[in-house]
């Protein structure tokens, strides 16, 4: 019992580098990607990021709004269609490489309950020069947003809804 | 033959399940799959427009399916 608090508690403050690998297979640079019921770590994902042939590391972090369209939100809920995440984000970080000429690439994304102000989703990318390191990330989280098997319910004092893509 | 159909989304909830094990007929394809899903499951018709993935990859209707494969319907998808 006190065992198994324990492991709770750690796992709900500290996710350890290890349990993310870097799952690239297509290419000599890491992707590394997690899907956690547990608050992301931002000083984690730029860790895992960090590459010395790099002058540029963006993170993104999207955090929890505390209103949608005028609405008040209490809280949102993600699920993910998870061997696919992976399988989709894999073919994204190929394409940003192709296209932006970037190493590194991560993507961590919350699942279930995530209330105002967390993170649920950070992004990040490393790369030689800054300009194209900036273009791969925001072009990772469109990417995210159009293909990515994650689906967010926002909950609000009207009710629940799951939220439809927004361009 | 038999198949996996994942539901995910709003289309889980629709169903009121994550998984259902589903007899089709031989040679049957993706699209046949939608037509199925339409007739048992109000809502799961052209009001949503959901995609198909077959074994983990995007489909298009004329995909074939077998025996034993995985189907999963993907509702426009909201991440981030």
């Amino acid at each position: 019992m006190i065992g198994s608090f324990n492991r709770m508690m750690w796992r709900l403050f500290y996710l350890p580098l290890a349990e993310v690998k870097n799952e690239s297979t297509m290419s000599e640079f890491p992707t590394f990607i997690s899907l956690s019921h547990s608050p992301l770590s931002e000083s984690e994902a730029r860790s895992l990021l960090q590459d010395r042939g790099c002058g540029a590391h963006v993170l993104f972090v999207g955090t929890v709004r505390s209103s949608s369209q005028g609405v008040a939100v209490r809280h949102l809920e993600f699920e993910a269609y998870e061997p696919m995440v992976h399988s989709v984000l894999e073919e994204i970080a190929e394409e940003l490489r192709t296209q932006f000429g970037i190493r590194g690439v991560l993507l961590f994304h919350r699942l279930g309950r995530v209330d105002i102000g967390e993170a649920a989703v950070i992004a990040g990318v490393s790369s030689a020069h800054r300009k194209e390191a900036f273009q791969a990330c925001a072009h990772l989280m469109d990417r995210l947003k159009q293909t990515v098997p994650i689906w967010k319910k926002e909950f609000t004092q009207d009710g629940a809804v799951w939220v439809t893509p927004t361009p | 033959m038999k198949i996996t159909v994942l539901f995910f989304g709003v289309a889980r909830e629709l169903v009121g399940e994550r998984q259902l094990a589903l007899e089709l007929p031989a040679a049957s394809k993706a699209g046949d799959l939608r037509r199925l899903l339409a007739e048992r499951f109000p809502g799961l018709d052209s009001d949503l427009a959901y995609a198909l993935a077959i074994n983990e990859k995007f489909s298009g209707d004329d995909r074939q399916l077998q025996q034993d494969d995985v189907a999963a319907v993907l509702p426009p998808v909201s991440g981030g």
